[in-house]
């Protein structure tokens, strides 16, 4: 045995084999003893799990990276597992993926809704444009005149070009790969047109020996332009009204580059098989660009405009419906202020309308609201009348039922009615009789009214040079006096209040000063006993002689009749002050 | 699937007529005049599959035109037309023949030798038309005017455009 042999790992026993399996086995061992070995350390690395995952992961994205170069194989194979894990993903924990896209989606998301605002001020703007210039009523009428819809003439007008079909055409046939359309553009069957625009490109070169390399890049008819780009495979041709710009020139030839990059295998072995081409619209489409007038950038100034008077309109008509409202709030606070006046119900909602109660000595509600203001808030009312007893009306019922003279002062505190003044004592006499009649008078204060003494005070009685009788004429003059003094006498006693009459008797200046006196005593004496037999009271009345010395005259020599006379003093109480005193 | 179609064929012998009411058209004859070619559209339908033929009817040649091969450029084949009554219109399409093989190379065609409905005036004897069967090239007859024989021309290109038969 070799010690290869004892090496190798199948451990077969000599008694068990054949002779010649024996052999065999030497044989073997002899001539692979040292690849037997890395075969099974081989075999063995395979088979144990993880050493097979290390091997495999040193290779995966080199292993990758060669697939992806060759097919689309592994994408088809990883396509589901990773729309399945995509799927877990969010239905276990959306925040990952919410976390990593939220950077992209926000910005995208913003951008989309501006766009958008801007995109509606500027259709806004072209709208009010369209709508309020005098160009825009032309166009109206150039509508109405020829048949065809207002949109279609502004279009006309304001195109500065549109591309109105865009054909992709297989440059040797002539076939139609792909066509697209403009919004409301109306066009002939695009296969026929697709040959016939190859035709004529034909014969244009034929004719005037144009290179099939350069071929013919335009061809224009009035103020329509086939733009035509020359491709390897293909032919781009675009149909445009209007002046085309450069840069549709350069967007076709990217087009088309672009085409002939994405569909080079389908243009290369194209045999009338539409198949390859099912997704071409989409890149024709992107072709159709227009441009109108109208600059693409203007502020929409006119939009500005109408929402700015807008906005001033409906602010000045909250405003007006603002001053409608306070001027409402206005009369009825001063309705309800107004004494006489009690406001029930004001209803603002439809016509305004007031329901009140009023005092018949009330202000007139139309003159305390003013009639401007009942016209411009368009007020209806119904007043009940009723008695207030508010101090104000109070005083004005007073002041109509007591009627007081002038100097006299009624004034109501509360409900207590107070005069003050100077009155007869007929009129303070009878107001105290009628006050208690007044509704809202519970008390009558009279304290502050003086009684008016001026007539008595005024009179005065002459006598003949050294009389002391009463002649028939000085009779009918104290006559005359006797009702006022007798109105005095009783008003005192009804005020309870303390007053004596004077009776003051005067001579005049020749004579002894004793003579004299005594005169004018004998002249106030005889006037006092006329008065109290015609009943005025004896204790009330007081005598009283100066004699001249109280003359007013500033010369003994110069006096006249006045001066032999007799005059009254009202004074109050022993004290002497005028009549006034509180009971 | 569609292929490009041409008719040529000498002037005047009934190739507009053939294609008038059978095919869809948009323009006018005096494209055959002006351009040199007209074409035209036609939907066949064989065994459920549509094949979209677009006809190149290209201007008749006589001694005032000459056939523009460049219309041919990238047919499937072509259709060559020759009026049954009148023998050197047969002479002129193959004389055609032979130019567009000679520029353009083997493409599929047929023969159609239309006026069949005038067989009191026809010209070409039958052993030519064996003889050029004999050649390897289809000939069929057709009536533009009652219409015998056209959808056929039709059919045949969409049944098998390359395994027409090639001259």
């Amino acid at each position: 045995m070799t010690p290869a042999d004892s090496a190798q790992p199948l451990g077969e026993t000599a008694d068990a084999e054949p002779q010649g399996a024996r052999e065999w086995q030497r044989l073997r061992s002899l001539l692979l003893g040292h690849e037997r070995a890395s075969l099974a350390a081989l075999r063995a690395s395979v088979g144990d799990h993880d050493s097979l995952a290390r091997s495999v992961a040193s290779v995966l994205p080199a292993a990758a990276a060669i697939r992806a170069r060759q097919d689309d194989g592994l994408a088809r194979v990883l396509a589901p597992v990773v729309e399945d894990s995509l799927q877990r993903s969010v239905r276990e924990n959306p925040q990952p993926l919410v976390d990593a896209l939220y950077p992209i989606m926000g910005p995208a998301i913003r951008r989309s809704i501006g766009e958008t605002l801007a995109e509606m001020l500027q259709a806004f703007n072209g709208a009010v444009e369209q709508s309020f210039s005098v160009r825009a009523l032309r166009w109206r009428l150039d509508a109405w005149r020829t048949g065809r819809s207002y949109a279609d003439v502004v279009l006309l007008k304001t195109l500065v070009y549109r591309v109105e079909q865009v054909f992709l055409i297989h440059r040797e046939t002539g076939l139609l790969l792909g066509h697209c359309l403009a919004n409301g553009v109306v066009a002939q069957d695009p296969d026929m047109v697709s040959g016939m625009l190859t035709a004529i490109r034909d014969f244009i070169g034929d004719s005037f020996q144009v290179s099939a390399a350069e071929g013919v890049d335009a061809i224009r008819l009035g103020d329509l332009t086939i733009l035509v780009r020359l491709g390897p495979r293909a032919i781009l041709a675009a149909v445009v009204r209007g002046n085309a710009p450069s840069s549709l020139g350069v967007q076709l030839s990217e087009t088309l580059e672009s085409i002939h990059r994405s569909h080079a295998a389908a243009l290369a072995t194209f045999d009338g098989d539409m198949r390859g081409f099912a997704d071409i619209d989409r890149s024709l489409q992107l072709c159709l660009r227009s441009q109108t007038r109208a600059p693409a950038r203007s502020r929409p100034w006119r939009a500005y405009l109408v929402m700015g008077v807008v906005a001033a309109l409906i602010g000045a008509a909250a405003l007006a419906r603002h001053r409608t409202q306070s001027d409402w709030n206005a009369v009825v606070a001063e309705l309800r202020q107004e004494p006489g006046l009690t406001v029930i119900q004001a209803d603002a909602a439809g016509d305004r309308h007031i329901e009140g109660l009023r005092d018949p000595l009330a202000r007139d509600p139309a003159a305390v609201v003013g009639a401007d203001r009942i016209r411009r808030l368009g007020i209806n009312w119904n007043w009940k009348p009723y008695l207030s007893m508010e101090p104000a009306l109070t005083q004005r019922r007073a002041q109509q039922l007591l009627a007081p003279p002038p100097g006299v002062n009624l004034r109501c505190d509360g409900d207590v009615l107070r005069a003050t003044g100077v009155a007869s004592a007929a009129w303070v006499t009878d107001a105290r009789h009628r006050a208690g009649f007044i509704p809202g008078v519970r008390a009558y204060e009279d304290s502050g009214v003086t009684l008016d003494t001026r007539t008595i005070d005024a009179a005065a009685v002459y006598f003949e040079v050294g009389a002391d009788t009463l002649s028939p004429a000085r009779r009918a003059q104290l006559d005359a006096l006797l009702p006022t003094l007798t109105a005095l006498t009783a008003a005192a006693a009804e005020l309870h209040r303390d007053y004596t009459l004077e009776i003051v008797g005067r001579a005049d200046t020749p004579g002894t000063t004793q003579s004299n006196l005594r005169l004018s005593q004998s002249r106030a004496e005889a006037v006092r006993s006329y008065l109290v037999g015609h009943g005025l009271p004896a204790e009330q009345l007081r005598a009283r002689g100066v004699g001249a010395v109280e003359a007013a005259a500033p010369n003994l020599h110069d006096f006249t009749d006045a001066d032999r006379r007799v005059e009254f003093h009202v004074v109050s109480g022993a004290a002497g002050s005028a009549l006034g005193a509180a009971p | 699937m569609q292929i490009k179609l041409c008719m040529v064929g000498a002037f005047a012998v009934g190739k507009s007529s053939l294609v008038q009411r059978y095919v869809q058209s948009v323009f006018s004859e005096k494209y055959h005049t002006t351009v040199g070619v007209k074409i035209d559209k036609k939907d066949v339908t064989v065994d459920g599959a549509t094949t979209r033929m677009m006809l190149w009817d290209l201007a008749g040649e006589d001694a005032f035109s000459h056939l523009q091969t460049t219309y041919l450029r990238g047919c499937s084949g072509y259709i060559l037309v020759a009026d049954g009554t009148r023998a050197h219109t047969l002479d002129a399409a193959l004389a055609l023949n032979g130019r567009i093989e000679r520029e353009l190379g083997l493409l599929p065609f047929v023969l159609v030798l239309n006026k069949e409905d005038l067989a009191a005036g026809w010209e070409i004897p039958g052993e030519r038309i064996t003889a050029l069967e004999a050649a390897g090239i289809r000939v069929l007859r057709s009536s533009a005017k009652n219409g015998a024989g056209v959808e056929a021309i039709f059919a045949h290109f969409a049944r098998a455009p390359t395994a027409a038969c090639i001259g």
